[in-house]
This record gives C-alpha cells, sequence and structure tokens, in this order.
C-alpha cells in the first residue's frame, strides 16, 4: 500500500512537471468561462457533455502524452526493474489519470452552483465522473498499445472520439430504434454523458444503471484481459 | 564455489516467426566476481541481461540465482540486484536528487546517495533538472541509481561509455570498491581496456550463441602469440623482427643479436583483449 502511495505521489508530480495538469485545467476554465457566460437552461445542456469530454476524451490525450513521456525517458523499464509490481505501476497510472477530471467536476460545480445556483451532488458526481475516467483510460490503454507514438495516438483517438459520439449525435435524432437505444452504452462516452445528465434532469432508472454497468463492465474486461497482460511488454517496447 | 547466476541451455526467442536469438547458452557466474558479458551489437548480451533482470520471462532453459530458479522469484527480487542501463533512465523533469530520492523510496535499504552522486561529480548538479545533464553526468547518475539499493549483484551496461578518463577511473575505482565488498559485477561492454583492467570472467557472446567463457589470462594464452619483439640496429638503420618464445635459445639470428650487441630494445608481446574479441567474434567491436 505505502508503495502504491508513492508511485501515486510520483505520478501526480509528474503530471504538474509535464504541465499536463495544467493543460486539463486550462480547459476545464475554458468550460467555466463557457458555462459561467450562458444561461441556466442552456448550461444545463452543455455541462454533461463538457465533463463527459473531459472526463473521457481529454483523459485519453493526457493519459498518452504521460505514457510516451515515459516511454522516451525509459523511466517504465527502471521501475520495472525495482521491487514495484507492474500492477501497482498500473493502478498508480489508472489513480492518477483521474485528477484532471476531478479538476473539471470541483470546477464545473462551483461554478454551476455559485454562477446558476444550482448546486449538483458532488458525491454522486464524483462517482460518476470516476468510473466514466477510468473506462475511458481503458480504452486509452488499449490505443496506445496500438500506437507506437502520440501522433499515432492521435490519429486513432480521432477515429475512437467519432465513433464514441455517434451515439449522441443518432439517438437525439431518433434514428436508433428506443428498443435497441441501449446499445449505445457500449460507447464510455455516451454512458458518461447519460449518466453526468442524469445529475441535472429527470432519467429513466433503469437506464442509468445500464449505462453504470457498462461503464464499469467495460474497464472490468479491459484491464484484466488486455491491458495488465500486455502492460510491461508494452511499456518496455521502444 | 557458490555462484551468483547459473545458466543452463537458455534460449529465448522474440516471437516464433523470427527464430531463436539466444541458441543454447550456459554459464556459470561465481559469486563476488566481476564478468563481463561480450559481443558485438546486436549479439544477444543485451536480451541475456534481460532475462537475468527478469525483464523477459518467455525463455527456455534453467536460470538460477543463488540456487534459486529465477522463475520462482518475486518482487524481492530487485532488492538484491542493481541495474544500470546503457541508456540513461531518468525522470528528466525532475533534478537528479529528487530521481534517487524517488527510486530509493521503493527499496527497503538504500544507500546515502547524496554522498555518492558527490563522489561521481554531481554534487553540484544534484538539484538541477536531469533534462539539463549532459550525456555523461546522466550515465553517472544511472550508476548511482544501480548502486542505491546495495544489491548483492549489480548489472552495469556500459557503465563508463561516454565519460572521460578521470570520471571512468572513479567508476572503475568504485567498481572494484564494491567487487571487494563480496558483489558481484555483471558488466556488459564493448570497451576492451575496462574489460581487461575489471573483469575477472568473461564470456564473449555473437550470433545468439556463446562462443567462450574464460579469465581474460586464460585467454590471452589460448589466443596469445608467444612472441618477443625486438628493435635492432642494422646497417640500413633501425629494423624490428618477432621471434617465438619457445625457440628463442636456440634461434641463431637472435643469438648474433646478442654477440653483437645490436639489440635496442626488446619486449614481449601480449595479444590484447581486442584481437580476441575480433579473432572470437569474427567482428571488429570498435
Amino acid at each position: 500500500m505505502l508503495k502504491l502511495l508513492l508511485l501515486l505521489k510520483s505520478e501526480i508530480l509528474r503530471l504538474f512537471h509535464y504541465k499536463i495538469i495544467y493543460f486539463g485545467s486550462f480547459v476545464s476554465l475554458i468550460w467555466v468561462f463557457v458555462l459561467a457566460f450562458t444561461s441556466f437552461q442552456e448550461a444545463e445542456l452543455l455541462m454533461p457533455q463538457l465533463l463527459a469530454l473531459d472526463a473521457g476524451l481529454m483523459t485519453i490525450v493526457l493519459i498518452g502524452s504521460s505514457y510516451y513521456f515515459e516511454k522516451q525517458e525509459g523511466t517504465l523499464q527502471a521501475l520495472f526493474v525495482s521491487p514495484v509490481s507492474p500492477r501497482k505501476v498500473l493502478v498508480a497510472k489508472i489513480l492518477a489519470s483521474l485528477v484532471p477530471s476531478l479538476v473539471s467536476i470541483t470546477l464545473i460545480s462551483l461554478t454551476m452552483g455559485l454562477i446558476h445556483s444550482y448546486w449538483i451532488p458532488l458525491l454522486l458526481a464524483l462517482t460518476y465522473i470516476i468510473l466514466a475516467t477510468i473506462a475511458h483510460i481503458s480504452v486509452g490503454f488499449i490505443l496506445m498499445f496500438l500506437s507506437p507514438d502520440f501522433m499515432s495516438l492521435l490519429v486513432k483517438y480521432m477515429g475512437v472520439a467519432l465513433l464514441f459520439y455517434l451515439p449522441a449525435i443518432l439517438i437525439p435524432l431518433d434514428l436508433i430504434p428506443e428498443s435497441l437505444q441501449w446499445l449505445g452504452f457500449l460507447s464510455p462516452s455516451y454512458a458518461a454523458q447519460y449518466i453526468i445528465q442524469s445529475l441535472l434532469i429527470d432519467r429513466d432508472i433503469a437506464m442509468i444503471l445500464l449505462a453504470l454497468f457498462f461503464l464499469i463492465a467495460i474497464p472490468g474486461l479491459i484491464f484484466p484481459l488486455y491491458v495488465y497482460p500486455r502492460f510491461k511488454k508494452e511499456a518496455l517496447r521502444a | 564455489m557458490e555462484y551468483a547466476f547459473e545458466i543452463n541451455s537458455l534460449n529465448f526467442a522474440y516471437s516464433s516467426k523470427r527464430g531463436n536469438v539466444l541458441h543454447d547458452i550456459s554459464l556459470k557466474i561465481p559469486k563476488g566476481s566481476i564478468f563481463g558479458l561480450l559481443g558485438p551489437s546486436g549479439a544477444g548480451k543485451s536480451t541475456t541481461q534481460k532475462i537475468l533482470i527478469k525483464l523477459l520471462n518467455d525463455y527456455q532453459g534453467d536460470v538460477r540465482f543463488f540456487g534459486q530458479s529465477l522463475n520462482e522469484l518475486g518482487q524481492a527480487y530487485y532488492e538484491r540486484i542493481g541495474v544500470g542501463f546503457e541508456m540513461p533512465v531518468h525522470f528528466n523533469k525532475l533534478s537528479g536528487y529528487e530521481n534517487m530520492k524517488f527510486f530509493a523510496s521503493l527499496y527497503q535499504r538504500h544507500i546515502d546517495f547524496e554522498k555518492l552522486m558527490i563522489r561521481v561529480g554531481l554534487g553540484n548538479a544534484m538539484h538541477q533538472q536531469v533534462g539539463q545533464y549532459s550525456k555523461g553526468m546522466k550515465m553517472r547518475l544511472n550508476f548511482v541509481k544501480a548502486l542505491l539499493n546495495d544489491g548483492d549483484v549489480l548489472f552495469l551496461d556500459e557503465p563508463t561509455n561516454g565519460l572521460d578518463p578521470a570520471n571512468a577511473r572513479i567508476l572503475k575505482d568504485i567498481i572494484l570498491e564494491e567487487k571487494a565488498k563480496g558483489k558481484t559485477i555483471i558488466i556488459t561492454t564493448h570497451l576492451m581496456g575496462d574489460v581487461e583492467e575489471l573483469c575477472d570472467e568473461v564470456a564473449f557472446i555473437a550470433n545468439g550463441k556463446l562462443l567462450e567463457s574464460s579469465n581474460p589470462k586464460a585467454l590471452k594464452l589460448k589466443y596469445g602469440v608467444r612472441e618477443i619483439k625486438v628493435e635492432y640496429q642494422d646497417k640500413e638503420g633501425l629494423k624490428q623482427h618477432f621471434f617465438p618464445i619457445e625457440k628463442l635459445a636456440s634461434d641463431a639470428f637472435f643469438q648474433q643479436l646478442i654477440q653483437e650487441d645490436r639489440i635496442v630494445t626488446m619486449h614481449s608481446q601480449e595479444t590484447s583483449l581486442d584481437k580476441i574479441f575480433i579473432l572470437i567474434t569474427g567482428e571488429d567491436h570498435a
């Protein structure tokens, strides 16, 4: 446990040193600015999308940049020959990747409360954001393992972003029959958006639970079956 | 004799399609020795080292660390070894001190790394970002990192590469001090001067095969030419001639040179490890 905390501390410290946390916070401040200068009705519509974007696709870019920095420096190699398990290294990375999303939800919640006098239930919001972020991190790791460099990751990320936002476009336009709309939750971005929306507007409980199920099942399958078995090998690959 | 490593019939392939990169390597690395793993680029030295430091696991054969199978050893194994990679592996945005402090915190015990950083000439740059270090400084920091946990076995990959002679001397002195403490040191290098000075045992690997394993002195005897180089005065000026040592007493020309007092210099010829390297591996490492 102590080693995990040490690894986590070092990961977070590096997020600052590599200015990743500043970049994430800067993007969050843009969202704050947008939400502050819109009406409550507009903010209510925008907020879930912005949070889902931060917790989702932004996280993939941020964790990707950190991962390629480390690969370049060879520090993962150094960690793998020290008495810490690759599992702890991976868990520390996942936990540290939550930080930008947590900064984002905090800033956005404060904006909604202070500007629009709407205080979203923070504990529930944090839980949703954590689940949404972890689901996206798992997808991010797949993309990283399939990409030899950061540019290649960005190209794949574009394709995935399009795919993940497709349900958010097709479902409101009623282009997907109601009976099949749950399939949209296969996209963690859509599932995240749906549950975050439920903090502001009434949503079908069954659908919320289904969205939560997918947000838990996606990383629950990807991490143990795909990411962890490949983590050390992929991290060591030049 | 106690061995730090006993390697038997080690085979390894990165993928089944590309075939083996290590072929049936068997080696014994005595405890408390400095062991040189030598060979040209791409020979399989680094792969062998990666197996020994458990970065590669899917090998065939048996590798034992102080009698215990490497496969049975968990993360605690890393408390007992120190690894210095060929390429610097540090967080460039952190200072040298912060890097060492972080890695030291992962071990149950660690040395006074500040003292060692000062000794290797990094005292003034301790709080400078590693990204601003020169290559030589990064190499020295690599070296400090390898010694950080006071491990029983040290793996040093090209430890003096890119260092000026003064700094290389400091590192070599520390390596010899570590050996004197009873540590086993495995050096991968292509600098034969370092090998001659430091190594008790060497193994030559080429094309994934172990070609020779012995001590440098025995190799020199085996591959060396026992001869004497004589420079002598002639009518046309200074000339030189090589005489086989074993036939020296009966060599008429040599006797004549002595009688006529024409010998200017006389040196026994010792085959360098450089020459032996080329002879064994068939390649010029330079």
